[in-house]
């Protein structure tokens, strides 16, 4: 299991998801789960999406996605849907906390 | 949106051009209803229909963003409720009023693409609007009215209200360009989204996610100053690609307002309706006990009727259609190209199996074929309204008598068909029928009868106008057509002859130009029309009795059934329904072989023939004997010498190019199964010209070129 940081760049957009679903599908299935966001210059729903499916399929393997940092763009997307950076809604956390 | 790249316009674009087709078949069925009402005013399913279609209407304009026809057809609502509800007693008035509502209800959608809306247009709004709720009386109404006819304008003046938007995309959304992100920015900029929620149950993991595809929605408590309406138009460029839900949180903050609860119970009554209506559809609810089991049968009748209504049409591009029919029509050639090699082959299983394919290929050429055909009904039904506000703006009694309405003709003619007979109606109208006092006086009964009449007869379609007027006035013609210099004064013509005369161009004999048939430059412009589509008109009138204008159409398209000769090598087919016997050469015309026309005896009546061989100038073959084809076009008979007969055989029309356009006596070619071409014989056109070529002293050439220059054409 690895505990280093992945490195996440480039366009995460609908134009060019489907390449990164395939690194992402690699990532974790070596059991990665912290990833650094900051290198991604471009995020849409889809982005995010995938995202949120990485979350998943962490999630099966017991551990929890981390982002550790995320560049400007991504805090955009995750603000606007509410979300906290381990994808979970943050006023819920609230709740719950 | 705050930017709009141009395959969002594209999409919108597209979402409208659909929305208008829905509101015109409302409108059609709102219009239909309302003559219905007119017949009938106690109908309730159709007072029922004519709601619906208004609502409908209403509703797809508001998703839209089309407040102007929204705002209008609210009062034509309102009216139609009032009427539902027994508040409102229809009367010729308020019928007036819905039905110069639905032009408007028209004109409004024919400017949806407009930003600031025509004017005048709105001018006519107000003002029909007012008349409406006039009709209602009572100026709580119109203050009611007022409110609700303008809910945008009102609910922006009101305080912000909290809605609750549920979102959830569909498959395609991210593909399509849309993303669910800038809907939700978007909406940031039209107001404050105070609560968000992502709607990620559907995402999958890893392993199964298709990156492209969206599985995302999100619910947002949002606060705006718009109402449901302008929140749903942050989502109309979506309308396919999302499930939309946006209710109003009336307990909250922002809710308490009296104008905002107002507006709650508003929309919320507007859903009762909605449901209402859908009950009203299925089942039978119904508060009078009373007429119930009268409703109950009307409804059951109704629902049967409309059922099929809403499954009948699946809309297929026309040049799909054509490529399929001109497809098959290679296939009927290729088959009987098999046939015929397998007689030569004289192999019997060949034959068989050539047979049995001929049989399924035709069969999938006449389902073919009815595909494009649509029946004429449809035009038809529209000279209803014609009929009605023509008659009532001059004054007349009229009733049109539709029959044949499911008469089948090719849809691009029923296209072009439409604005002549609409001329031909309204001429019958204006200057065919009476006034009732001029009926009463000539002893006819007063309500004067415009008849429509389509029928197949002979391969070809026959439309005819009909009505019981005063019919044509031919002293009158004649003085005019020598005034105007189309004939000579000394020429002598048949009575036919005279009545084709007011199809000349330039003719008219009403001396009262009126608005309602122009200004009488008609006749001469539906003719052209007719016969740019390879039609026929003619008219026949009695003095006093009135007129009958028959309009006869081609199948264009159509395959027919022919009858094969040839004449010197070159293979002619006539349509099969045209062809009345086959006989020797009669004695009289072989003993004149270098005339090419004549005269010859059949059964004791006497029948112009003419050599088909001299026609096109063509020698005819020297040995074999020679036979005579008797043709019918009408109640014309006449004699069509050829040199041989080769039997049934059923063909693909296909078009000539527009190089041989001009030659009428020949309607297309078509291809035969060993690979000749064979011309399809335009028989009207041939006896028109044999007629006139067998008159004594004629030379094949009309007194005033009614039949056109062609005849002469062919025999050059």
């Amino acid at each position: 299991m690895s505990t280093s940081t992945a490195c996440l760049a480039g366009e995460w957009t609908i134009h060019a998801i489907a390449q990164h679903r395939e690194a992402m599908l690699l990532l974790v299935n070596d059991g990665q789960y912290e990833f650094d966001a900051s290198g991604i210059t471009d995020m849409d729903s889809a982005g995010l999406q995938l995202l949120m499916a990485a979350q998943r399929s962490i999630a099966k393997q017991g551990n929890e996605l981390r982002l550790v940092d995320a560049s400007s763009v991504v805090r955009d997307v995750l603000i606007s849907y509410g979300l906290d950076a381990t994808l979970l809604p943050v006023n819920l956390e609230e709740a719950v906390s | 949106m705050s930017q709009i790249d141009p395959s969002d316009e594209e999409i919108l674009a597209a979402a409208r051009e659909g929305f208008l087709d829905e509101a015109r078949d409302m409108l059609r069925q709102f219009e239909d209803s309302l003559l219905a009402l007119d017949d009938d005013p106690g109908d309730s399913e159709t007072l029922n229909c004519a709601f619906r279609a208004a609502h409908t209407i209403k509703g797809t304009a508001g998703l839209f963003g089309c407040d102007r026809v929204v705002a209008f057809t609210h009062d034509v609502e309102t009216l139609l409720e009032a009427v539902r509800s027994g508040q409102y007693q229809l009367n010729d008035e308020a019928m007036g009023l819905l039905l110069s509502s639905r032009d408007q209800m028209e004109a409004l959608l024919g400017d949806v693409n407009s930003a600031q809306g025509d004017p005048e247009l709105a001018a006519a709004s107000k003002d029909l609007a007012a008349q409406l709720r006039a009709l209602l009386g009572g100026a709580g109404h119109e203050a009611e009215t007022a409110s609700a006819g303008a809910p945008v304008a009102a609910s922006q003046a009101s305080t912000d209200g909290v809605w609750r938007v549920w979102v959830q995309f569909g498959n395609d959304a991210l593909r399509n360009g849309l993303d669910p992100l800038s809907f939700l920015r978007y909406m940031g900029t039209q107001g404050k989204v105070r609560k968000i929620k992502v709607l990620d149950e559907h995402v999958p993991d890893l392993e199964a996610l298709n990156a492209e595809d969206c599985h995302l929605g999100f619910e947002a408590e949002y606060e705006t100053t718009g109402d449901r309406a302008s929140i749903a138009s942050v989502f109309e460029f979506a309308v396919g690609d999302c499930e939309l839900h946006i209710d109003p949180l009336s307990g909250l903050q922002g809710a308490d307002t009296p104008s905002e609860l107002g507006k709650a119970v508003q929309v919320a009554a507007a859903e009762l309706i909605a449901v209402d209506d859908a009950l009203e559809e299925d089942l039978i609810v119904d508060a009078q006990p009373g007429d119930r089991r009268a409703a109950q049968g009307d409804r059951r009748k109704a629902s049967k009727d409309r059922v099929p209504d809403e499954t009948r049409f699946v809309r297929v591009r026309a040049d799909k259609l054509d490529r399929l029919i001109d497809l098959v029509g290679e296939l009927v050639i290729a088959s009987s190209g098999a046939q015929l090699v397998a007689q030569q082959e004289g192999s019997s299983t060949f034959a068989e199996a050539a047979l049995r394919i001929r049989t399924l290929v035709e069969s999938a050429r006449d389902g073919a074929l009815a595909l494009r055909m649509v029946p004429i009904g449809e035009t038809f039904a529209r000279f209803h309204r014609v009929v009605r506000d023509v008659s009532k703006t001059l004054g007349k009694q009229v009733d049109l008598q539709i029959t044949g309405a499911d008469t089948e003709l090719d849809k691009s003619m029923v296209e072009v068909i439409a604005d002549p007979l609409m001329h031909l109606v309204r001429n019958s109208l204006d200057h065919g029928l009476e006034t009732t006092e001029e009926r009463l006086a000539a002893g006819k009964p007063e309500r004067g009868v415009i008849a429509l009449h389509a029928y197949h007869e002979g391969g070809q379609v026959m439309i005819e106008v009909t009505d019981d007027g005063r019919g044509l006035n031919r002293d009158r013609i004649v003085k005019k057509a020598i005034e105007r210099g189309l004939i000579r004064s000394d020429q002598v013509l048949s009575e036919h002859e005279i009545d084709q005369l007011i199809t000349a161009p330039g003719f008219s004999t009403a001396d009262q130009v009126t608005d309602i048939s122009g200004r009488g430059v008609g006749m001469d412009v539906v003719k052209r029309s007719i016969e740019s589509l390879r039609g026929q008109m003619q008219l026949a009138s009695e003095w006093g009795r009135g007129t009958t204008t028959q309009i006869r159409l081609p199948l264009t398209l159509a395959i027919i059934d022919g009858f094969l000769t040839s004449v010197g090598g070159t293979y002619y087919v006539l349509p099969m329904e045209i062809v009345s016997e086959c006989i020797e050469v009669p004695p009289e015309c072989a003993a004149n072989p270098g005339a090419g026309v004549g005269y010859f005896n059949l059964r004791g009546e006497v029948l112009p023939y003419f050599d088909v061989a001299l026609l096109q100038k063509v020698t005819p073959s020297a040995n074999g004997r020679r036979s005579l084809v008797v043709a019918r076009d009408g109640n014309t008979l006449i004699g069509l010498i050829v040199d041989k007969l080769h039997g049934e055989y059923q063909t693909v029309i296909k078009p000539l190019s527009s190089l041989f356009r001009h030659l009428r006596a020949i309607a297309g070619s078509t291809i035969l199964g060993s690979g000749d071409v064979a011309l399809v014989v335009d028989v009207p056109a041939l006896v028109t010209y044999a007629v006139e070529a067998t008159r004594p002293g004629g030379t094949g050439r009309t007194p005033f070129n009614l039949t056109s220059t062609s005849t002469t054409e062919t025999s050059s």
